[in-house]
This record gives C-alpha cells, structure tokens and sequence, in this order.
C-alpha cells in the first residue's frame, strides 16, 4: 500500500497494491473504466494473464482492441509484469496466475470470473470486480450517475447481478442525495 | 470409418457428394484439398474443445483461465463463447457486495460498506 501526500503533508489517495485477472481487464475496457484503475490500485500482472489478455484473435491473427490497450500500458510500464513464485495448476478452478500472486504477496484481486471466487474467498484474498470499481468511481465523483448507469449497463451479467447493481447505485445516490 | 497409413495419417471415406463438396469449396477458396481438410480438422477440434471447456465451465469444473488455456484461445474470446452459450461468467451477487466492502475498507467510504449491508439483507444473504 502506498500513501500520497500533498506538499502540505495532507493525505491524498492510499493506492493499494492488485493482482489483474484477465477478466477483470476484458470488462474494465468494455466499460471504458482503466483510465481510473492507476489512481486506485498499483497494477501487478501476471506473466501468463498477459499471454491471455495479449493473445490474438482466432478469427483476425491480430490483437483486440482491449489487448492492444494492455499492451500499450505493459511497454509504457502502467502495469508492473510479476510472477507468483508457486506454479499454477490450470485445471483446478481454485487456481490462477493472478490468483497465486495476490495470495503470495497480499494483494487485493482484481477479477470478474466467478467461476474461482468461493475458493479464493476461503483463502481469505479479497477481490474486487468491475462493478464494484464503477460504484467506487461513482461515489468518488469521477463518474455521475448516468455514466455510471450506463457503464453498469455495458456489462455481461446476468439479469438478478444487474438489478442488484443497479440498485446499490440507486441506494447510493439517494443516500448522496442525488436521487429520491 | 478411419483407416490409419502411416503415425500421424489418416484415411476417411467420403460419399460421393462429400467429395464433389470439397471440389468446389477447394475452387472457391484457392486451397488444395488436402490443405482444404487440415484446416476443417483444425477448426473442428478447436470447436470441439471450446464446446468442451463450455460445458465445463458451466458445470464449475474450470475457471476462465482453464478453459481458455485448455481450448487455446484468449481470455476475451473464451468469455464470448460463454457468453454466446448464455453461461454466466460474470461475478456473483455475494462477489460483488463482498468486492464492496473491501473497497469501503480500503478507501475508508462508509457508503459503500452500507450498501452492501442492505443489499445483503434485501438478497438475503
């Protein structure tokens, strides 16, 4: 974790340190929210999420829009490339790059696949999804409520996830007086 | 019926409208037709273990990354196909209210540690 202050010693944003799953960076630019994510989080990525965000479509040979994004922020150095030291086993639904390093170093996990929650959860790593930074932004004032609507809105989840996101944006924005 | 040659060859039958098929598609896309019956191996089995890696994922044997490391494609094409397949690979509703208490935590925002609180209740979780 790492403390920013101002030249009058006045606290100004504790970044915290992540481990990015790819899904978290497929969603993130769907959403058109990484532009926020270095003001919150100091970015570690995994040798093989890279591989996996960075891997060129089937159909064109060539890389999406999202990793070419990604590529652009490793060789500029946005993102910190970092490996955990224990190997990975693929085909246990427990187990990711991004996962074994945010455990090894007590990162938080920046992810949006479900399938490995519950057993990272009982790992005690807290992860946080895209959904959840769109409401942080909304709440910070980077985004007022209609973007943050909308940029709920470009999300891929099921009908009951987006009534309940879209209600805890709702409860927020009453209770920032923003909203009845 | 496959008939294997040699290691790595094998022989399929094809009825005579197969055949006739392959003759035209290798006209139109200016491919051999051995070269025309690599690519429609090829694609078949990546469709196959994409198909494959689906089904398991929904049934909560894989994550993400497992099932686009075990059907070779990107992360980003992986999610497609589930989504296409309608399999939900999105966070949870515990995932979510959880992901915001850790960010009430970190960032010291008491709303957002609320909110959670009472979706929670209204979900009955």
């Amino acid at each position: 974790m790492m403390l920013f202050l101002n030249k009058y010693g006045e606290r100004l944003m504790t970044k915290r340190n992540a481990a990015l799953d790819a899904s978290f960076w497929i969603n993130g630019y769907r959403s058109g929210i990484l532009d926020f994510l270095l003001s919150y989080f100091t970015v570690f990525v995994p040798s093989v999420v890279v591989e996996e965000v960075e891997h060129p479509s089937r159909v064109t040979g060539l890389l999406t829009p999202a990793g070419q994004l990604f590529r652009r922020w490793r060789l500029g150095e946005q993102v910190i490339v970092q490996d955990p030291e224990q190997p990975v086993d693929w085909f246990q639904l427990g187990e990711n790059a991004a996962i074994g390093l945010a455990l090894e170093r007590r990162y938080r996990l920046l992810i949006d696949d479900r399938a490995p929650y519950h057993l990272a959860k009982a790992r005690n790593l807290r992860a946080i999804s895209t959904a959840d930074f769109i409401l942080l932004l909304y709440v910070q004032g980077q985004l007022d409520y209609d973007e943050a609507q909308a940029k709920l809105g470009t999300l891929k989840i099921s009908e009951h996830m987006k009534r309940v996101v879209m209600h805890s944006l709702g409860r927020l924005a009453t209770k920032r007086g923003e909203r009845l | 019926m496959t008939t294997a040659t040699r290691q790595d060859d094998l022989t399929i039958p094809l009825t005579p409208v197969e055949r006739e098929t392959l003759r035209q598609i290798s006209t139109v896309e200016h491919l051999d037709e051995e070269s025309l019956l690599k690519k429609f191996v090829r694609e078949g089995l990546i469709r196959y273990k994409i198909e494959f890696a689906a089904r398991a994922y929904a049934r909560g044997e894989l994550n993400l990354s497992g099932a686009a490391r075990y059907s070779g494609v990107g992360v980003e094409e992986m999610m497609r196909e589930l989504e296409q397949r309608g399999i939900d690979c999105g966070p949870t509703v515990e995932q979510f209210l959880d992901g915001l208490d850790t960010l009430a935590e970190d960032f010291e925002i008491e709303e957002l540690h609320q909110v959670a609180t009472e979706m929670r209740q209204e979900e009955g979780l």
